[in-house]
């Protein structure tokens, strides 16, 4: 596996105080923290702030951890010693980061032998599983006309050894029409194992939807910027326009102004009640790049005799 | 011809307003009810209902239940440092929209 330089992650030296690598924790995670950073890799960059910190913090780890030498270089192929780790006992177990986020270099190097919390099969001990969540992606089409999706669990387990490996799941659902996200689907028995002979739990999942290239979705209502002319505004116009459901006739009343909402009742999400479909226009402006179309502007411009910004007084 | 077709398509009961009991969000998030308690008293969560046997979370409560433990723990907050951070949070993203 591929050796993790813990000093280099956080930024100090190898002969660092506690204390400087405890103020270096800090001010990374008040950067990568994914709760509160802006920045695009948080999340990768906070696991390894995380996992550099839980190994330098703790002088007994930090002091195994200095004993593999300073002649690696992160990335670089790596593997511990063979009589690596005799004579250390961690104490004090874990902090409480989840302990199926750790790299494989740091598994191999410390394990989770001081966390493994025994559930032994005899133990008399029956319990319901407990329920679980998840989120599922869906396209807004599939909310129209129901789909088949599926999904990737990942429950961390603790195997035989007291190490953790995570179990994948792969679970196919059907999406019913008509749901709209922020509501679940309930799969009974899909959450975590009971204990001893007791009822697995049930998995909820959260439906959301997946951004659409040209649909914005709100609750059950549905909507859809519909770029038009200058003319067509002005005018009137029979446009054609796209919905989930197929194309629609829909005609463009004149001395339509820009943002006008149109409503297409009952064309949103089916649900027990239906949302609505909202075309939302947009007036784009032709370019004035023919002198055709400049002569067009010039009289327009004569003939409309038109200022928007009377009002401004200026 | 093999059949490689995975698992069959699960049917499932889909739930209007899904909330949660105190109990059922202890369990799902692994917390002891003190904690949650102490959180209803910040008003770092807020459930419906009266009383504690009477509370019903939101399933977005669990999510926010669970960056509240993450916060406390990874930047040592105490409750009303907490309090502060979540209100901030709440506010950063009504300013600019979430992600």
């Amino acid at each position: 596996m591929q050796y993790k330089d813990y000093y280099n992650t956080l930024g100090v030296e190898r002969g660092a105080s506690q204390d400087d690598i405890k103020k270096a924790y800090r001010r990374l995670a008040r950067k990568y923290h994914p709760d509160v950073s802006k920045e695009a890799d948080a999340e990768e960059r906070f696991k390894e702030v995380g996992e550099a910190y839980e190994v330098l913090k703790d002088p007994e780890k930090r002091a195994a951890y200095d004993q593999l030498g300073n002649q690696w270089q992160t990335g670089e192929q790596f593997r511990p010693p063979p009589d690596w780790n005799t004579g250390y006992e961690y104490t004090g177990g874990f902090s409480g980061a989840d302990a199926a986020a750790h790299s494989d270099f740091f598994e191999s190097l410390f394990g989770v032998g001081g966390r493994a919390r025994a559930r032994g099969a005899d133990t008399g001990f029956h319990a319901h599983g407990q329920d679980s969540h998840a989120k599922i992606l869906i396209d807004l089409e599939d909310a129209y006309q129901g789909a088949a999706r599926s999904l990737t669990l990942r429950h961390p387990q603790l195997d035989s050894t007291g190490h953790v490996a995570f179990h994948k799941r792969q679970l196919n659902v059907n999406i019913p029409k008509g749901v709209y996200a922020g509501q679940h689907i309930r799969l009974k028995g899909q959450g975590e194992a009971g204990a001893g002979s007791g009822q697995a739990g049930d998995l909820y999942l959260e439906i959301e939807f997946n951004p659409h290239s040209i649909y914005r979705v709100e609750g059950k209502d549905v909507y859809l910027e519909l770029p038009v002319t200058p003319w067509e505004a002005a005018l009137g116009e029979q446009v054609t326009v796209p919905t989930p459901e197929g194309r629609v006739n829909m005609k463009i009343p004149p001395g339509s102004t820009q943002g006008k909402q149109m409503r297409l009742k009952d064309k949103g999400i089916p649900a027990k009640v239906a949302g609505d479909f909202y075309v939302v226009l947009q007036i784009v402006v032709p370019p004035a790049d023919t002198d055709k179309a400049r002569e067009a502007y010039e009289n327009l411009k004569q003939a409309a005799d038109f200022n928007p910004r009377q009002h401004l007084e200026v | 011809m093999i059949n490689n077709d995975p698992a069959p398509a699960l049917n499932g009961e889909v739930l209007e307003d899904y909330c949660l009991s105190l109990q059922q969000l202890c369990h799902s998030a692994t917390v002891e009810p003190e904690f949650i308690l102490q959180l209803v008293e910040y008003e770092v969560l807020e459930p419906e209902g009266e009383r504690t046997v009477n509370w019903r979370f939101k399933a977005e409560d669990l999510a926010r239940l669970r960056r509240a433990e993450r916060l406390m723990r990874d930047f040592e907050l105490n409750l009303s440092g907490l309090a502060l951070v979540m209100q901030l949070l709440d506010e950063r993203v009504e300013l600019r929209g979430p992600g």
